[in-house]
């Protein structure tokens, strides 16, 4: 899945769902981000045969040390439309009671705060913790700054074998390793 | 006086007519749920081994039909994180079957009460609609697929035996091979593609393109493709080998395509165009079309939206082409998980000269009470173009469907 896919599914500029975000800041770096209002996470998975599925949260946390911003996505309140594939996602291959939540940590300096009203839009590079896996990892962004928030979307694609998660599969229906991953939320600088 | 008009009398005789040929025509095979896009399923091949849906169901099929289809008496009807039920295999699940063998059958019966206007009197009678086996068979890249049943009356077009009542009938068997898993290539004969495929097979858009699961099935070759963000399916067709002799027997093609825009979103053309040198009632050569556009749409889980609308064409030797149309509009809600509610509008008017829309407002109420059985109502009410006049038939179904 590219990652113009992803973006396009998560809503940039559709607004159909959310990425994996990243929020610029400063280079004073004096300024720390904190989220306001509501997230969205969101995943795009699809399976053989013609399979597609998704699954979404708002377990979204970022903190922000003043030099990388950490957005923390709980894993255990993902729902993808099904109970028992809830159960086969967080017990089976995520393993959620070993690593309940995933990671993503970006460098503040390497993203690009708009002005109060303006959009930036880029791609930076960032660390993604899953499943006791760290990889670096390529995320989209856009960012849009209205009445003094920031609004952000990002997404990001990642393959989850590469992570040591197994293959998900189901009475001959089987899910494609690459997934896509999406989110939003509002934050403002403190 | 009214009762002695002869615009009435002639009215009331055809809509008793058309309520008798419904009647006897009220033979279905088994399932198609199109509004499982709700679940993100817009395709068809993840739960059937049909590529374009209907008929037996996949291992995962029946997974699904157990943890999404039925009501599981939960607070809002839908399944724990337990696995799918053992009983959502064949027979219950008292007959473990390798994944390459798809066994099943389905059964369908259903009293019909339908009031012509007077002074044809009512039809209530008790209809044996399905009685089916089928078998499903895809060892490696082979697939192939056939059903045979029992049909007291109608599904004539289907039938491998010759008698007025009381046929054997064969709506389907193909034999095909998959290349990958987004392609396959089938002969034999098919449900033809082309819109919806819905298992209110008397829906206007059904009867008027010829293209319901009943007993309309064609001989063939066909080519499907199906993956997330689109599937499609070409046939050639070649005729319906139940009819004799060859001159009624139609050949051209049937398509569709539909483009899913979101998982919960599929957009779709059909296209039909078949020819035949005699036609089963008038005896004339002619070549009939039909073409439209479809869409079903899950804007919220409970909610599906169902949409068709198809051009027809029909051009009889010696005659110039009319057009009519047909089209469906159908809401499907799911209020518990099991338990839907239907609203359905639709209307035809036929490819003839002069011909008058008639028009239908089903009410339908479906309950996937247990593993493997579901019970559905409908109230319709039509409202019936003929000779120049329209008349209202009034009908109530009471249907008991339980497979295999």
């Amino acid at each position: 899945m590219s990652l113009r896919k992803t973006l396009v599914q998560a809503g940039i500029p559709v607004s159909i769902a959310l990425s994996i975000a990243i929020c610029s800041w400063p280079d004073d770096g004096h300024a720390a981000l904190k989220r306001v209002g509501d997230s969205k996470v969101f995943f795009f998975a699809t399976g053989t045969p013609a399979m597609k599925f998704t699954g979404t949260g708002s377990d979204v946390t970022i903190a922000d040390d003043g030099k990388n911003l950490t957005i923390t996505v709980g894993l255990t309140t993902i729902d993808t439309g099904m109970e028992l594939r809830n159960t086969h996602m967080r017990d089976k291959y995520l393993q959620t009671a070993k690593w309940p939540t995933t990671k993503l940590t970006v460098v503040k300096s390497d993203l690009k705060l708009p002005a109060e009203g303006a959009k930036s839009k880029s791609t930076t590079t960032g660390t993604l913790d899953l499943h006791g896996v760290q990889k670096k990892v390529k995320v989209g962004y856009e960012i849009e700054k209205r009445d003094g928030n920031y609004v952000v979307r990002g997404a990001l694609n990642l393959v989850m074998t590469d992570y040591g998660v197994e293959t998900p599969g189901y009475v001959g229906v089987s899910v494609d390793p690459a997934v896509g991953v999406a989110l939003t939320f509002v934050a403002k600088d403190l | 006086m009214r009762s002695s008009s002869p615009v009435r009398a002639f009215v009331a005789l055809a809509t008793f007519a058309l309520a008798l040929v419904v009647t006897l025509a009220f033979t279905r095979t088994a399932s198609a749920y199109p509004w499982m896009i709700r679940h993100g399923y817009g395709a068809c091949t993840t739960c059937h081994l049909d590529p374009s849906g209907a008929g037996v169901l996949t291992p995962y099929g029946r997974a699904q039909g157990d943890l999404l289809l039925r009501d599981h008496y939960t607070k809002n009807g839908k399944a724990g994180p337990e696995e799918a039920s053992k009983t959502a295999g064949f027979l219950f699940g008292l007959l473990e079957t390798p994944d390459w063998l798809l066994p099943g059958g389905s059964y369908r019966g259903m009293y019909l009460y339908s009031k012509p206007p007077s002074p044809a009197p009512a039809i209530a009678r008790y209809v044996q609609m399905q009685a089916d086996l089928k078998i499903g068979l895809q060892p490696g890249i082979f697939r192939a697929g056939a059903s045979l049943g029992y049909a007291h009356g109608g599904a004539l077009s289907a039938s491998i035996t010759s008698r007025d009542k009381d046929n054997l009938v064969s709506r389907e068997h193909w034999i095909g091979v998959a290349i990958g898993d987004a392609v396959m290539i089938r002969t034999g004969r098919l449900a033809l593609p082309f819109g919806v495929r819905t298992v209110e097979h008397n829906a206007f858009v059904r009867a008027s393109t010829r293209t319901d699961l009943n007993d309309t099935q064609q001989y063939g070759l066909a080519l499907a493709y199906s993956d997330t963000k689109s599937r499609g399916e070409l046939m050639a067709i070649v005729g319906n080998f139940a009819l004799h002799p060859d001159d009624y027997r139609e050949r051209g093609y049937s398509a569709l395509f539909e483009y899913f825009v979101d998982p919960h979103v599929g957009i779709g053309l059909s296209s039909l165009r078949t020819q035949a040198l005699r036609d089963v009632t008038t005896r004339v050569a002619y070549a009939r079309q039909a073409h439209g556009l479809f869409v079903r749409a899950s804007p919220w889980e409970p909610l599906v939206l169902m949409a068709e609308g198809d051009w027809l064409l029909l051009s009889p030797d010696g005659a110039a082409t009319a057009s009519g149309y047909a089209g469906l509009l159908q809401a499907d809600f799911e209020v518990r998980q099991g338990m839907h509610v239907m609203v359905t509008g639709e209307t035809l008017r036929p490819a003839q000269a002069g011909a008058d829309p008639s028009f239908g407002a089903w009410l339908s109420l479906t309950w996937f009470f247990a593993p493997h059985f579901d019970v559905r109502t409908d109230f319709i009410h039509s409202r019936v173009a003929a000779g120049g006049a329209h008349a209202n038939v009034e009908s109530v179904l009471l249907q008991l469907h339980a497979f295999l």
